[in-house]
C-alpha cells in the first residue's frame, strides 16, 4: 500500500467518527476530480459543481457504507453519477439550464481555445454515459473496470464506449491538427 | 491516443483548481448543516418519545385507563408520530437539500 493509501485510509476512519477536518482533507483530495469528472459528463459547470457538493454531501452520510473494495475516488465517482442521472431526470428545468449553458459554451467559452471548442463540440453528440466514460478512462485515470464500476454498467459496454469517444475524438482532434 | 490523454485533461475541462478552499468551505457548510439538522431531529424525537411515554404511563399508573385501552392509545398515538415524523422528515431534506 502506498504513503498516499495508508493516508487516505486513516482520512476516511477518522472521518467515520465524525472527524469533520478528516473529511474536508477528503474533499480538498478529492473535488478536483469530482468536479471534472462532472463538468465533462454534464457540460455544465455550475450543473457540475452543485452537483459535486451533493456528491460531497452524500458521501458524508453514506460514509460507513463504503466497504473500501473499490478506490475511494471511484466510489465518489459512483455517488456523482448517480447524482447526475437523478439531476437529468428530474426534469425539464435544469434541461433548459444546460441547454442555455451549452450554448454559452459553444459560443464564447471563457478563456476557451479552440481545441477546447472542438473536444466540447466533439462530446456534445455523445450520450450521458459515454461522456461519462470518456471523461473517467480518457481524461483521468480511471481504469476500464473502474469506470465500468463508477457507472455500475458492463464492461464491455465501457470498452465499446471507450472506442467510439477515441473515435469522434480523434477525427475532431485530426481535423483541429490539421487545420492548424 | 494514450489512455489518459494530458493533452484532452487540460483541453476538455480546464480552470478547475487542483486546490480550492471555498469549494471544501462550502462542502464543509453544507455538512456542518445537515448535522445540526440530525442533531436536532434526533433532540426532538427524544422528547416527543418521553412525552408520550408520560402521557401514556401517568393514566395508566393513576388508574384512568386499563391494559388494552394503553395498548389502543399507544398504536395510535404511535402511527400519528411516524406520519408526523415522515413528513417533517421529507420536509427538512427538501429544505436541506436547497
Amino acid at each position: 500500500m502506498t504513503d498516499d493509501a495508508a493516508r487516505e485510509r486513516e482520512l476516511i476512519a477518522a472521518a467515520r467518527n465524525g472527524s469533520s477536518a478528516a473529511f474536508a482533507a477528503l474533499v480538498r483530495a478529492h473535488q478536483h476530480r469530482v468536479r471534472g469528472f462532472l463538468w465533462r459528463a454534464s457540460g455544465n459547470q455550475a450543473d457540475a459543481d452543485d452537483l459535486a457538493q451533493e456528491t460531497f454531501l452524500s458521501a458524508w452520510l453514506q460514509l460507513r457504507n463504503y466497504r473500501q473494495e473499490a478506490r475511494f475516488a471511484t466510489w465518489l465517482c459512483a455517488i456523482a453519477y448517480r447524482k447526475l442521472l437523478m439531476r437529468r431526470r428530474a426534469g425539464a428545468r435544469s434541461r433548459l439550464r444546460e441547454e442555455a449553458a451549452g450554448e454559452e459554451m459553444s459560443g464564447a467559452a471563457p478563456g476557451g481555445s479552440d481545441l477546447r471548442l472542438d473536444v466540447q463540440r466533439a462530446v456534445e453528440g455523445l450520450s450521458v454515459e459515454q461522456r461519462s466514460v470518456a471523461a473517467l478512462c480518457l481524461a483521468s485515470d480511471f481504469s476500464q473496470s473502474e469506470a465500468a464500476a463508477a457507472l455500475g454498467i458492463p464492461l464491455g459496454t465501457v470498452k465499446s464506449h471507450v472506442a467510439r469517444c477515441r473515435e469522434r475524438l480523434r477525427e475532431f482532434l485530426g481535423e483541429y491538427n490539421d487545420a492548424n | 491516443m494514450t489512455q489518459t490523454d494530458p493533452k484532452l485533461v487540460r483541453d476538455w475541462t480546464p480552470a478547475i483548481a487542483e486546490r480550492d478552499e471555498a469549494f471544501v468551505l462550502s462542502v464543509m457548510a453544507r455538512v456542518a448543516e445537515r448535522r445540526a439538522l440530525r442533531r436536532s431531529a434526533r433532540r426532538v424525537t427524544v422528547l416527543v418519545a418521553a412525552a408520550g411515554a408520560i402521557g401514556l404511563l401517568v393514566p395508566y399508573a393513576a388508574g384512568w385507563l386499563d391494559a388494552a385501552d394503553t395498548l389502543q392509545v399507544f398504536v395510535v398515538a404511535f402511527s400519528l408520530a411516524a406520519v408526523i415524523f415522515a413528513i417533517t422528515a421529507s420536509r427538512a431534506l427538501n429544505f436541506a437539500r436547497h
